[in-house]
């Protein structure tokens, strides 16, 4: 006998309605007990208990709180006001406070708390990325996506060449949906995305939440999974940006959603439902996005394993492979017969970090911007008690594994061992760190079972009288100790993803500070550079205007790694430049002389970070070079024309 | 709502948003018919056609997968689309309302043949005290009050204020080769402005315009010819303050 149907003959029967609100934790054998989700208990004919909010609107008011000062921190901040930082800090508390205590206090915790949670805090962090950036995409990918997006409203088709990343309109799911919404109700590209991502993110953590609850049936431990997952790196501002993981994110956990259904279903046409039900959202990671498609390939097999691993042999064992088979046919499908490109994309990357590893340890290294030892401290922190909690939670999972749900959670115990392979990525550099970061969308969806395993321990209990009652005190202060592990993981989830410390807060311009580089200034430039200069001419400038002038400038920005700008007159090396790369027009942002780059680098393709002002005669030369044309000034950003200068003529020069 | 009754109104929906995307004049108004068409539709047909009796999916578990499901949907649609004709806002309609009819009519044969019958009606008693819903209210209106308070801040403390101004050779790639140009000025001063330019070659004035009125965001343009390549400057001054030049561009000779 299988284990999903052996459970189902224990499952206890339902409780009855006692008068009061109550909601209990799943029994650990009651696979099919649908506590959480609610309705199922009506069907075998008790009364239906209440629905009650419980302390949901309390939470939900401390969170919007939170929500509340980090926006009046962004305000301070924008008015270069110094108690921005702990404001936002504070705000940032109080966002994941409420949640926190409500799951490692509270006990019981009732559906409508449990899933409230799963919609409360993709909402709040959602919020919080909005009002970083009410009016415009704020991060340099986000452009490349719109430069796509506009292809697709400009030629009314898909997989039109994109310069700015080559590979983005081979996985355009994102655009299509922006782009359909748009069509119809003639949205801006970004309202259309805010609305579009917005939603994806929200199924986002309710998709992490049924899924923790379909494997464990508890309604706690999946609550604590979502909110442990909300603390990641990347949930709070980058799986919220117009980049295309952000959809692909909600297809792969619904996709795995529905495979656990589909394992778990004992009638074979129900079960088929739920496979066609994987295959649509497998085939819709596929198209949205490489790399999620790949770890859903992965998170299928690693599932398989725990089946294999779990002891027992379920029947219909051949379900999940078949689903695997299928999902890995797709990935062949699109990415070579659709995404071409798909594997030089990631040579660059790759080859980086074998450079990175063959040199680890023989002294290659640069010297950045070092973050604010507080940043530091948070960072190291939460990376150390994350390994902690997940190595705890997986040695749990694994010794709970003689249970029904066994498999399953095995499954995801082994795909919680990604976390530690990343970790060795991180270490390999700026490469590795980058890729760490970006990876955590992916690993957090298990390791927040792994580390939810282990906070469990520290949940409120009611203590035992010695009278066969129980009161309500509780056993002080392990619950606190989850409450801070919880808050400790928060916070060092925002110093670890995006933005950078220089950039956490908005305000004023910074020089090379990602979303602090984004103004009127460079954006305005870049839309006039589209409107008036031809497609995709050869530009050169620093890196985020580059980057601008790539995507939404619709022009191809090189990056010369500031050969052109780093000296005080015309060289015979800068005219190769120009004549090697046909470069028609430079871009030259006056402020690159008043600050030091945030991230240590003006220009990309660099080999050394800046540690001194670019001198602004180094700037300003262009002005005085015969033939050099000066065709735009907005009084910080000048374009220059270098067609019948001295950098392309060959009768002069230094 | 039975399957069946739902099975039409989500049909009637779907029809009533395409239409009114596709001919109301007022934004908001295509907006509201849009979002549901796009995002919301299609998937609960596609979801009530699979599970017609609501035996498999309920509550926020549903509506998950309504989502999900629109959104798998619009991309599908996205491709197929791409293959078959073009991604215009006609195409979009057809194919979107269509899935939900198609899919809404496929819910009600499946209904019929009686194996999908919706699980008896019960009521689910709310209780719902006055702090809750104090609580509640309150939390949306900080949620709101953030964004308020972000769109304010960020629209006046750090917008940048300039005009731009530029001088682009005909054809562009020509640069200082080129024999003609266009002068055209932006305002993003956040205002209405009057600005005066002067284009100039070394020996003759081009042109020189006072009071040019410009509104946020409008640009004038101005074509000029330069006969033997001669330099060409332009610049802007606020007229308030025509002494202070805001910018200045220059289309120099060949070297």
């Amino acid at each position: 006998m299988e284990p999903f149907q052996r459970a189902q003959r224990l499952r206890p029967p339902p409780p009855k309605y006692q008068g009061r609100p109550r909601a209990v934790e799943a029994a650990p054998h009651a696979i099919v007990d649908r506590a959480g989700q609610g309705g199922l208990e009506g069907r075998h004919g008790s009364s239906p208990p209440p629905i009650t909010l419980g302390r949901l609107p309390l939470v939900a008011f401390v969170t919007a709180c939170g929500v509340m000062i980090v926006a009046i921190a962004f305000a301070a901040s924008r008015a270069n006001s110094h108690w921005a930082e702990p404001l936002f800090w504070f705000g940032q508390v109080l966002v994941y406070a409420g949640p926190a205590c409500l799951v490692m206090l509270r006990r019981p915790i009732t559906r409508a708390e449990a899933l409230g949670l799963a919609w409360l805090l993709p909402l709040a962090t959602y919020v919080i990325t909005v009002a970083y950036s009410p009016f415009h995409f704020i991060f340099v990918d986000e452009f490349a996506h719109v430069r796509t997006a506009q292809s697709i409203l400009i030629t009314h088709h898909l997989f039109v060449n994109n310069p700015a990343d080559f590979v983005s309109p081979q996985y355009p799911g994102l655009e299509i949906v922006t782009t359909a919404l748009a069509s119809l109700a003639h949205l801006s590209i970004f309202v259309s995305g805010l609305i579009v991502v917005g939603v994806a993110h929200v199924l986002l953590g309710l998709g992490v939440y049924f899924l923790i609850l379909e494997i464990t049936q508890r309604r706690r431990l999946a609550a604590l999974a979502v909110l442990i997952y909300a603390t990641g790196p990347n949930f709070k501002f980058f799986d919220s940006y117009f980049v295309y993981e952000a959809l692909a994110l909600p297809f792969m956990v619904a996709c795995l959603f529905a495979a656990v259904k589909m394992v778990k279903e004992a009638n074979p046409r129900l079960a088929l439902g739920w496979a066609l039900a994987a295959c649509f959202m497998a085939a819709a990671t596929v198209v949205t996005h490489h790399v999620t498609s790949y770890f859903l390939l992965i998170f299928l097999l690693v599932l398989e394993a725990g089946l294999l691993l779990g002891g027992g042999r379920p029947r219909h064992l051949w379900r999940l492979p078949a689903l695997t088979v299928a999902t890995a046919g797709l990935i062949v499908l699109w990415d070579f017969g659709v995404a071409s490109l798909t594997v030089l994309y990631f040579s660059y990357p790759i080859a980086a970090i074998v450079e990175t590893a063959r040199h680890f340890g023989h002294g290659v290294s640069v010297t950045l911007p070092r973050a604010p030892l507080l940043d530091l401290a948070l960072e190291y922190g939460s990376i150390l008690l994350l390994c902690l909690l997940a190595a705890i939670g997986i040695s749990r999972m694994w010794r709970s594994r003689k249970s029904t749900q066994s498999p399953l959670i095995l499954g995801l115990a082994i795909a919680s061992l990604g976390l530690f392979a990343a970790l060795v990525f991180r270490l390999l550099g700026a490469e590795g760190s980058q890729l760490y970061g970006r990876a955590t969308s992916f690993f957090m969806v298990p390791v927040s079972l792994a580390v939810a395993f282990t906070l469990r321990g520290l949940y409120a209990r009611r203590k035992s009288n010695g009278t066969g009652m129980r009161n309500t005190k509780l056993s002080m202060p392990r619950p606190w100790i989850g409450v801070a592990a919880i808050l400790l993981l928060a916070l060092g989830g925002i110093t670890l993803g995006e933005p950078p410390y220089y950039a956490r807060l908005p305000g004023s311009f910074l020089v090379e500070a990602w979303e602090r580089s984004i103004d009127e200034h460079n954006l305005d430039l870049s839309q006039w550079a589209a409107a008036e200069l031809p497609i995709n001419t050869s530009i050169s400038s620093d890196s985020i205007t580059s980057s601008l002038l790539d995507s939404i400038g619709h022009q191809e920005a090189l990056y010369t790694g500031g050969g052109l700008f780093a000296q005080a007159d015309l060289t015979t090396a800068a005219r190769r430049l120009v004549s090697k790369y046909k470069i028609a027009f430079v871009v030259v942002d006056k402020r690159l002389a008043e600050q030091l780059p945030a991230d240590g680098f003006y220009f990309g393709n660099q080999s050394s970070p800046n540690h001194s002002k670019l001198p602004l005669r180094d700037l300003t030369k262009f002005n005085h070079i015969a033939g050099v044309s000066r065709i735009f000034n907005d009084g910080t950003i000048s374009v220059y024309a270098l067609a019948g200068s001295l950098y392309t003529t060959t009768t002069r020069g230094s | 709502m039975t399957g069946r009754w739902l099975a039409v109104a989500l049909i009637l929906s779907a029809l009533v948003c395409a239409a009114v995307s596709a001919v109301a004049p007022w934004p908001a108004l295509r907006i509201a018919a849009a979002v549901p068409l796009v995002l919301i539709l299609p998937g609960s047909a596609l979801v009530l056609a699979v599970d017609p009796g609501h035996t498999r999916t309920i509550g926020s578990e549903r509506l998950f997968w309504c989502l999900a499901a629109s959104l798998a949907a619009t991309v599908a649609g996205g491709l197929i689309l791409n293959m078959t004709s073009e991604l215009t806002q006609s195409t979009w309609l057809a194919y979107l309302s269509g899935v939900v009819v198609v899919a809404a009519l496929a819910s009600m044969v499946r209904q019929s043949d009686g194996d999908h019958q919706n699980p008896p009606k019960r009521s689910m008693p709310i209780h719902v005290a006055t702090p809750t819903v104090l609580l509640g209210v309150g939390a949306v209106v900080l949620v709101a009050g953030a964004l308020a308070l972000s769109v304010y801040s960020s629209s006046t403390a750090n917008r940048e204020h300039f005009v731009q101004l530029w001088l682009v050779p005909t054809p562009a790639t020509a640069g200082a080769n080129a024999q003609r140009a266009e002068v055209g000025v932006t305002n993003y001063e956040g205002r209405r402005v009057r600005v005066d330019i002067d284009i100039r070659t070394p020996d003759t004035v081009v042109l020189s315009r006072k009071g040019i009125v410009l509104d946020e965001g409008q640009t004038w343009t101005y074509r000029i010819f330069r006969p033997g390549l001669v330099p060409v400057t332009a610049t802007i001054a606020l007229a308030s303050n025509p002494s202070r030049i805001l910018s200045s561009v220059k289309l120099a000779s060949p070297a």
